[in-house]
């Protein structure tokens, strides 16, 4: 097989051994989480509106890598740089795979981008009209499922319309049959069994409230995009008021921020902030909100930690704080 | 041109076919041996530096475009070996070839991570 290339055969022989190391340090998987820095994602870019106003500047959101069990050597890079969070990667985490992670921060920005139309199209006055569902927003790679995906709306589990009680009445080791709406359309039936796991009897899946929109005033287009994730909700509201009303909120200001939005106009907290901040500062952001409490404390550390910080530290509650504050600057 | 697409033809109708199946896949193992670390270290820096996206996409093309380059180039080293006294001139054809599958691979590659990974980030 090999005729021709003999010469070659001692130093790969050699060769072999740390060859191998080096091929695990870049593929293997360890139990760590890194948060990495990532860019701006402006608003605009994945919702449309026909009709909808210019402003001066993009309302952005802030995205960061999350990087879950990475390789030995992303995480001896994530010891090293200053600039990237190491942790150990909380046990809530552990077996999850990629494609299951992907798939659940899709959901989790789509019920965002609901409730962000819910919210900006309320406060501007304008009809919108949504249905409280239950989607499955998670499982775990140890669940016995079957027929059950991340993204079916749950309509009822053995037959009861009340999904969380009827779960908490499965006895373990039983299982639940569920009737589920999938993406398409079609009303199926899926079966999960409830397990012991650690102590805890666990169905091992996350179903979330959506609030699903039947009909609103102004159309508008929801592009894809591979950016997940809930914690642009406050972003995107703000987007949505400013995209549909005539005054303009950005007037000369880069904004950017981040924080989950909930049915009510609060603001909730998200994770990495502090890769968040440095993010906003190297895009050149001039306002950056952030949730109220731990988050607010962890920006204020991070901003502490950069040369000339120029930003301006937001911390709001609610969009509704976030709305005020804009409009107050504009004049 | 068409010297050396005949060139080509005349270099592969030198060789039986096992000779050149032999050649192909030894010339791959090598050639995938040396580019897959290099891959994985583009892959490992641009997961956690996103900012610097658009560098680690053109050298994870610049990275395939060797791998096809080096595995055509060794393809002609190898058949070089089987039969010394040929008059073709295998390594010049080789070097063309390697040449041309660089740029088309390069190209390739270049467009699609810019549609699915520059665009995006």
């Amino acid at each position: 097989m090999f005729k021709g290339f003999e010469r070659f055969k001692r130093p790969l022989l050699i060769l072999s051994l740390p060859y191998l190391l080096v091929i695990l340090a870049f593929s293997m998987r360890i139990d760590y989480r890194i948060y990495a820095p990532g860019g701006l994602n402006p608003v605009g870019n994945f919702i449309e509106f026909e009709d909808a106003y210019e402003s001066q500047n993009p309302l952005s959101t802030t995205y960061i890598m999350n990087v879950e069990e990475p390789t030995p050597f992303q995480t001896l890079i994530g010891k090293l740089s200053p600039t990237l969070t190491l942790s150990e990667l909380p046990e809530y985490r552990e077996g999850i795979s990629d494609s299951v992670n992907y798939e659940s921060a899709q959901v989790s920005k789509n019920t965002s981008v609901d409730l962000a139309l819910i919210n900006a199209y309320e406060a501007l006055g304008l009809s919108i009209t949504y249905e409280t569902e239950h989607i499955v927003s998670l499982y775990y790679d140890y669940i016995e499922a079957s027929n059950l995906d991340i993204g079916d709306i749950v309509l009822s589990v053995n037959g009861d319309e009340d999904i969380k009680d009827a779960f908490d009445r499965v006895a373990c080791e039983e299982d639940a049959h569920l009737e589920v709406r999938k993406e398409d359309g079609d009303v199926e039936t899926a079966s999960i069994t409830k397990q012991e796991r650690d102590g805890d009897c666990l169905f091992g899946i996350r179903i979330s409230t959506y609030y699903r929109i039947t009909d609103s005033e102004i159309p508008y287009t929801i592009k894809d995009s591979p950016i997940g994730g809930p914690s642009g909700g406050l972003m995107q509201t703000l987007y949505i008021y400013n995209a549909l009303s005539e005054a303009d909120l950005t007037k000369d200001r880069v904004i950017a921020g981040t924080g989950t939005i909930r049915i009510d106009g609060s603001v909730g907290a998200i994770g990495g902030v502090r890769e968040k901040v440095f993010t906003a500062h190297k895009a050149g952001v001039d306002i950056f909100f952030v949730p109220t409490g731990s988050n607010h404390e962890d920006a204020l550390k991070a901003i502490r930690s950069l040369n000339n910080p120029s930003m301006e530290l937001v911390a709001v509650d609610s969009f509704e704080e976030a709305l005020t504050y804009l409009e107050g600057m504009r004049t | 041109m068409n010297r050396l697409i005949a060139l080509s033809i005349a270099m592969d109708e030198t060789f039986t076919l096992t000779e050149r199946i032999e050649s192909l896949v030894s010339a791959f193992i090598l050639s995938t041996f040396i580019h897959l670390p290099i891959m994985l270290l583009f892959i490992n820096l641009g997961i956690l530096f996103l900012r610097f996206i658009t560098l680690y996409v053109i050298l994870g093309a610049i990275a395939l475009g060797s791998w096809i380059a080096v595995w055509t180039w060794l393809y002609g080293v190898s058949l070089r070996k089987k039969t010394i006294a040929s008059t073709i001139p295998i390594e010049r054809v080789s070097l063309s070839r390697a040449l041309a599958f660089f740029i088309i691979v390069f190209s390739i590659s270049l467009f699609v991570l810019d549609k699915t990974l520059i665009q995006y980030f």
